[in-house]
């Protein structure tokens, strides 16, 4: 195991925070960890069930959740979505864009069509989530907002050139956003966060759940560890809370020293 | 002792003052065991005595990270203490406002001899202490070398000090692919902070310096030795585990720029 997330030290107290891409892998252990450590989580996602299944995760570290049905590539539905969290909670101190997709496949046969489906799910939704949090966050006196990129924006993967352009974009589009964000005024801080290869459903289901795919995670990272999604939900925790309150416009990378190698 | 670092034991350079002290009170506060050490004694005597009014752990040791026989000795003391090492902040550090073409030989090896010799000569003590630490469990030794926002980002006149902090950047990434390659359990990273006002960088405000900092940084605002200490106990702590070879930039967002 990652560690545990669900310990908690107050760290987030009464803050609002949004996850999307919550209703599995990284975004799932963010949403608990981020309300383990007291804040009161709207987890978002397409698939309700599995949403429920986060908020029952919540409830069982006695967290504060909701679910919201959102397809993050829609941006009518995120102007839904913060005029929502500011009338019922009149705050949005916390955004995780979380939500994302993967495939692995050669540059030549990786048709336009889906090179641009990965990129709305992928970059459009961190360009809408930053601008919609941004502006809520904006009006509430500041806020941190967290980009889930990947190492893959930062290296070069093999047969991934789609996933790798728009995990570049995202951490491009989270510094320059920072840079506007802070140079305004706002309060607001934008941080990228580049996981290595975290074990998760999206890999799981890309390379198969086997002892190879396991291996093949492993093997990359000089700290010889499966990376899990705790790892990840403690370095959002981290940026998320006050004591990240000059930390804005980097990218952090958290993956076992795969990207030094 | 409860905390997020509870019970570990941890070594801070150059904790007489600024982002030391506030580091060695931070992982104080979390649980740990603190040494704090600096050529300063009357400095870590300072921090050792605030640590233990608020009920925290902590050792001052006289410590020059420049001479290799007392990061020996330092080591020696911790071992016959506790048998262990977890964290390592190698955080002394010397500033001098000169540009290169002000820069004698002698000034250039002096800066380099602290702020890179020293984290270097640190890191080849304290391995084989820190590798007993982590024994079978996973990754549970963790080495901060404080690099600077000036490893990226060149400000006129602080030529030998931007040099040896990019050293000390890279050689946190090769010492952390190099020990996390050797299964040693231990992590290496940098943190680069960016305009922190502390003794050492008052020169900088006397001539006007930090007014035209706080114009490059897009927060503008300074940050305190605190904020800085916050990203050590994160990195210092399991909550990292997975973390290695990494930048932490806790700068206002001024590398960006």
């Amino acid at each position: 195991m990652g560690g545990d997330v669900t310990g908690g030290h107050g760290r987030l107290a009464d803050k609002v925070a949004l996850v999307t891409g919550a209703t599995s892998g990284i975004g799932r252990t963010t949403a608990v960890a981020l309300a383990a450590e007291g804040a009161t989580v709207i987890a978002t996602g397409r698939n309700a069930e599995r949403g429920e299944q986060t908020v029952q995760a919540i409830r069982q570290v006695d967290g504060h959740a909701e679910f919201h049905a959102q397809d993050v590539t829609l941006a009518d539905g995120w102007r839904t979505l913060m005029a929502d969290i500011a009338q019922r909670h009149g705050r949005l101190d916390i955004a995780v864009n979380s939500a994302g997709a993967f495939f692995t496949k050669p540059l030549e046969d990786t048709s336009l069509e889906a090179f641009r489906a990965l990129w709305q799910v992928n970059v459009e939704s961190c360009f809408l989530g930053t601008k919609h949090a941004m502006e809520l966050m904006a009006r509430c006196g500041g806020g941190s907002i967290i980009n889930i990129t990947s190492l893959a924006g930062r290296i070069g993967l093999e047969d991934c050139s789609a996933y790798c352009a728009s995990k570049a974009a995202v951490i491009a589009l989270s510094r320059a956003a920072a840079v506007e964000a802070a140079q305004a005024g706002t309060g607001v801080r934008i941080n990228a966060l580049a996981p290595g290869v975290i074990w998760t459903e999206m890999i799981y289901n890309a390379y198969g759940d086997t002892p190879e795919a396991r291996a093949f995670c492993i093997d990359g990272n000089a700290l010889n560890l499966l990376g899990e999604p705790e790892d990840v939900a403690h370095g959002v925790v981290y940026l998320a809370s006050d004591a990240a309150r000059h930390v804005t416009a980097t990218t952090l990378v958290i993956d076992g020293g795969r990207g030094a190698d | 002792m409860t905390g997020r670092v509870a019970d570990k034991v941890a070594l801070v350079t150059g904790a007489g003052s600024g982002i030391g002290r506030a580091c060695a009170v931070a992982l104080a506060r979390e649980g740990a065991v603190v040494y704090a050490s600096d050529v300063d004694t009357a400095g870590t005597a300072e921090t050792v005595a605030a640590i233990t009014a608020s009920g925290g752990r902590a050792t001052a040791l006289a410590l020059d990270v420049s001479r290799q026989a007392d990061w020996q000795a330092a080591i020696d003391r911790i071992d016959a203490d506790h048998g262990r090492l977890d964290v390592l902040v190698n955080n002394a550090g010397i500033y001098l406002p000169k540009t290169m073409m002000e820069t004698s030989l002698d000034d250039f090896r002096r800066v380099i001899a602290v702020n890179t010799d020293g984290a270097f000569l640190g890191m080849q003590a304290a391995v084989g202490l820190m590798r007993k630490a982590a024994g079978d469990k996973p990754a549970t030794g963790s080495i901060i070398n404080m690099s600077s926002i000036s490893a990226l980002k060149t400000f006129p006149g602080t030529f030998p000090y931007t040099v040896s902090k990019e050293a000390l950047r890279i050689l946190s990434k090769a010492v952390g692919v190099e020990l996390g390659r050797r299964g040693d359990h231990i992590r290496v990273n940098a943190v680069l902070p960016g305009a922190v006002r502390t003794p050492m960088t008052e020169p900088l405000n006397a001539d006007g310096g930090w007014d035209a900092l706080m114009a490059a940084i897009p927060m503008a605002a300074q940050s305190e030795p605190e904020d800085i200490a916050q990203g050590v106990v994160w990195l210092a702590s399991d909550e990292s585990r997975f973390v290695t070879g990494t930048d932490l930039h806790i700068d206002g967002g001024w590398a960006a720029t």
